[in-house]
């Protein structure tokens, strides 16, 4: 067999023909020098090791390395000291968390990394006593088990939705449960059959329907809106919902002006096409700086044409505010 | 004796590279990382862009010395430096130092491939919890006392967003639904620059052309006409319209007297035997190419069937997936109408343009052998002093910057260029972003604070010739055509042919090139089109798999964003985490795991099964 040599020479040591005078010393020689940058490289790594003057100084900084994304540090920080917290304490709770979220989403995602995930996670949900804590664990376990984070990786969406479900009981009206029943609804339509999207419309028009009125029902009936118009084609139910999420404030604030003329449409759509030019006179005068601002009004100004009667105007499109015009 | 074993110099010389290589990677993170040690522990903030063009270092310069000057930074021993650092470069420089930790206190955001979507949040502080205070350097003490009383109120107790012209947009983050940026300067939009001098020469020249009998063959072929098969031929009719303009000293008004002033070019060029002379100084640079221009208005009739949400515009994957499900072909009248317009102005390129780059267009045009070019604010400096400042006075000209015209009602193509591009969406550009890790965080907002207040941002953008970036900031004259026009269609409610995945893009480019060049017929590009398209692993099929790997991608990566507000209001109770996280749970819900691919799948080829490579 012809000796691939240069190829062969380090990764596959069992291959190397013995007795050869020039490889052994370049092995040597190749082990002193991963020795070097070892150790010179060894300093860079060094943050993550150095004493704290307890556990909860500890926890901040990788709660601090949390908010950067920098889920390595944060995992590398807290595995240490996860043992030693006394299960249900205040401080084990976050800790727990942190090293949850840490361990999910460091790099790269594997089923070991994602295993212990899961394990902290679940650890939280029965020992854990904050309400809020725990919800918020079921939802990202729930994730966890709906979402592949990795090529191969398995996925159980029926397990993922008895946690969402066991949110919305817990937790039916506030911030977690508005997000766990979105969450439950778009397992629904990712089903992509018709059964789904009917329970997929149930759930989130309870969400719209019942929960008090807070900046997540903006969210809920904006996605309602949507699924009315893109999947049914409904535009007067989308209207409706739309005209919930736009009361509220938009989840998405810098496309407002888009929104808006998307609201247009929909009236458009529905043959409430009064109405509609509402929504284009306000995509001008609210939004000065939208791109659809000259279709808005061209649209107003041929409605006009054939409705002379009408009380509307067309309005002038912004100008741009450089130069102090503004 | 052991013979030497020649190996190891070669050892050796890697060893001295890598220690000298790693001692200096600890030499510059000690300079860059911490507070450079002086001995007076002076607070260094150091400033980074690749804004290399003439005049914007010294501007920038100005306006940091003036900060460096106040008495509360001197007190303090704070000091701000600026570094520019070529574009070639910025990226592997931004990259490098913000992973390890020693970016930059401030820098221009953009130009790097690594911080891109969700990554800005890991490297770059937030800033929307610092936008809604008034700017305190907008205060009656820092600005002139003549200024408009009305504005100065204004100016001091509008949040500092408010006192943008683009309202920060040029620093906000859709994806993360936050400010990640401060944009301190504004460039414009683009637009045609005209040489007067020829202007007036080729006018001339166009009205003689008119009172011949018969008028040259030339100027025949620039009448709108219908011939005997029906076709229109020609670009503009004679009409009093084109007389008026003709006495102006205004350049081109409408697409067809754009044309006609273009064909004229050419037959005076060869009237005054001026074999360099060309209409338009075209390049490889994409924004010098005039037809490319007006693409995008001739691609908006198919927007409405090929949008896959209302108001989202049509992107490079939905053209295509569009193409695929037969809403829309290269046998479409807007797309034969685009090519023979392409062809048309392929004719008043220099020959041979793709070979040549932004600075030789540029030169061609300022030494006086183009009779217009097309470039945005950035480059008006430049042509400006190029165009006044030649050697022999003789030579110099001065330059009118125009939009780029529409046809009229009457002119050839009106019927698909209904409007230009909307600029109303502009956005301030040169935004500076803080580093998240810097230590410096407060006198580096202070200084952005400084740069942005209506004074200093005006004085900084009137020296380095381009627009300010906020509200009062009285521009340079030469700049004032470059103020963007809110009247057009939205930029993205067109067909994208261009942008898509490189085997694709690569193809159109190409092939779009020969077809507009007439080195292929038209037909001949179109069958090659349809052909490589609906080839499965180079064409839409392939397209189709990728853009949902793609999302798929995406969504993992929106899950650990999600993650990371929802932590910060968990622990902080942070109201802007809160409003991040609403953002980016909506987004989550409609693009999660590309289930808006996977719909738009069924609805353009339902049963059939989803392409798989």
């Amino acid at each position: 067999m012809p000796y691939p040599a240069q190829k062969t020479l380090f990764w596959y040591p069992e291959m190397r023909p013995k007795n050869n005078p020039h490889t052994s010393p370049n092995s040597k020689a190749f082990f002193v020098l991963l020795l070097i940058a070892s150790l010179l490289l060894g300093g860079c790594g060094g943050s993550s090791n150095k004493g704290f003057a307890d556990n909860e100084a500890r926890l901040e900084e990788a709660a601090k390395a949390l908010t950067i994304y920098d889920f390595d540090k944060a995992y590398k920080l807290l595995t240490p000291i996860q043992d030693e917290l006394e299960v249900g304490t205040p401080l084990w709770e976050k800790a727990t968390y942190t090293l949850a979220l840490a361990a999910w989403h460091k790099s790269p995602p594997d089923s070991f990394n994602l295993g212990q995930a899961t394990e902290l996670l679940d650890s939280l949900i029965k020992h854990g006593s904050s309400e809020d804590l725990v919800a918020t664990a079921r939802i990202d376990l729930g994730r966890i088990y709906e979402v592949p984070s990795y090529p191969g990786d398995t996925t159980d969406v029926e397990k993922a939705r008895a946690l969402y479900r066991e949110v919305i009981e817990t937790h039916a009206g506030d911030d977690f449960g508005y997000q766990a029943i979105m969450r439950l609804a778009q397992t629904y339509v990712q089903q992509l059959d018709e059964a789904g999207l009917e329970e997929a419309f149930r759930l989130i028009q309870v969400a719209v329907d019942d929960y008090p009125e807070n900046p997540w029902k903006a969210v809920a009936a904006q996605y309602l809106g949507d699924l009315y118009a893109d999947d049914l084609g409904d535009y007067a139910k989308a209207l409706e919902a739309y005209q919930i999420a736009q009361k509220i404030g938009f989840p998405v604030r810098s496309k407002a002006d888009i929104y808006t003329w998307r609201m247009g449409i929909f009236a458009e759509r529905a043959g409430q096409e009064r109405l509609a030019m509402d929504y284009f006179h306000e995509v001008v005068t609210d939004f000065p700086r939208s791109v659809y601002g000259t279709y808005a009004r061209d649209r107003i100004a041929t409605y006009l044409e054939e409705h002379p009667d009408s009380s509307l105007t067309v309005p002038k499109i912004g100008q741009s505010k450089i130069g102090g015009n503004g | 004796m052991k013979k030497f074993n020649i190996n190891y110099i070669a050892l050796l010389i890697l060893v001295v590279a890598y220690v000298f290589a790693a001692g200096r990677f600890f030499y510059v993170a000690g300079y860059f990382g911490k507070e450079k040690e002086h001995a007076s522990d002076e607070k260094v903030v150091r400033v980074t862009h690749w804004q290399l063009e003439p005049g914007y270092r010294d501007a920038l310069d100005w306006a940091i010395e003036k900060y460096n000057e106040l008495p509360h930074v001197k007190a303090a021993n704070v000091r701000v430096e600026q570094a520019a650092i070529t574009e070639k470069v910025y990226n592997q420089f931004m990259n490098v130092h913000l992973i390890s930790g020693t970016a930059p206190d401030i820098a221009a955001k953009g130009k790097t491939q690594l911080i891109k979507g969700n990554a800005v949040a890991r490297y770059y502080a937030p800033l929307g919890v610092y936008i809604n205070d008034p700017n305190p350097y907008n205060t009656a003490e820092y600005l002139d006392p003549d200024l408009d009383p009305e504005l100065a109120e204004y100016l001091g107790k509008a949040s500092w967003k408010d006192t943008f012209t683009d309202g920060m947009l040029g620093g906000f983050d859709e994806e993360l639904d936050d400010y990640y940026a401060i944009p301190i300067s504004t460039w414009g939009s683009m637009r045609m620059f005209y040489n007067a001098k020829l202007l007036d020469k080729i006018k001339t020249f166009i009205e003689e052309a008119m009172e011949k009998q018969p008028q040259p063959a030339w100027l025949q072929a620039c009448w709108i006409k219908k011939d005997a098969d029906g076709q229109t031929t020609g670009y503009l009719p004679n009409n009093q319209r084109l007389h008026d303009w003709l006495k102006t000293d205004e350049p081109p008004e409408t697409m067809g007297q754009l044309i006609l002033y273009c064909e004229a070019t050419l037959a005076y060029a060869e009237a005054e035997n001026r074999p360099y002379l060309v209409p338009v100084s075209a390049s490889n640079y994409t924004i010098s190419n005039l037809a490319q221009t007006y693409e995008a208005s001739f691609m908006t009739e198919f927007t409405e069937k090929g949008e896959v949400e209302i108001g989202s515009g049509v992107d490079s994957f939905e053209t295509y997936a569009a193409w695929g499900a037969g809403i829309w072909s290269f046998d479409s009248p807007a797309i034969d109408a685009y090519y023979q317009f392409a062809q048309l102005v392929n004719r008043y390129f220099p020959q041979g343009y793709l070979g040549l780059d932004r600075e030789q267009a540029q030169r061609r045009f300022i030494l006086g052998n183009a009779a217009m070019i097309s470039s945005g604010g950035w480059d008006a400096a430049g042509i400006f002093a190029g165009a006044t400042n030649r050697d022999d006075p003789e030579d110099s000209f001065d330059v009118i910057v125009r939009p780029v015209p529409m046809p009229a009602a009457d002119e050839r193509w009106a019927e698909y260029l209904k409007y230009p591009k909307s600029e109303a969406d502009f956005k301030a550009g040169v935004p500076m972003a803080v580093n998240k890790q810097s230590p410096n965080l407060d006198w580096s907002l202070d200084f952005l604070r400084f740069i942005t207040s209506q004074p200093i941002n005006e004085g900084l953008n009137q020296r380095a010739a381009w627009l300010s970036s906020i509200v009062g900031g009285e521009n340079v004259d030469d700049m004032k055509p470059f103020t963007p026009e809110p009247e057009g269609f939205p930029p993205g409610d067109a067909l994208s042919v261009r942008g898509a995945i490189a085997k694709i893009d690569t193809y159109f480019i190409s092939q779009s090139n020969l077809v507009t060049s007439g080195d292929i017929s038209l037909d001949t590009f179109k069958e090659r089109m349809q052909t490589y398209l609906s080839s499965p692993r180079l064409g839409v099929d392939n397209y189709w798999f990728r853009k949902r790997q793609e999302e798929e991608d995406k969504s993992v990566a929106r899950d650990r964003s999600i993650s990371v507000e929802g932590y910060q209001v968990l622990m902080d109770d942070d109201p802007n985490a809160a409003i991040r996280l609403r953002a980016l749970f909506y987004n989550s819900l409609i693009l999660d795991e590309a289930i808006n691919i996977q719909k738009l799948w069924e609805e353009y080829h339902p049963g059939k099964p989803f392409p798989q490579f």
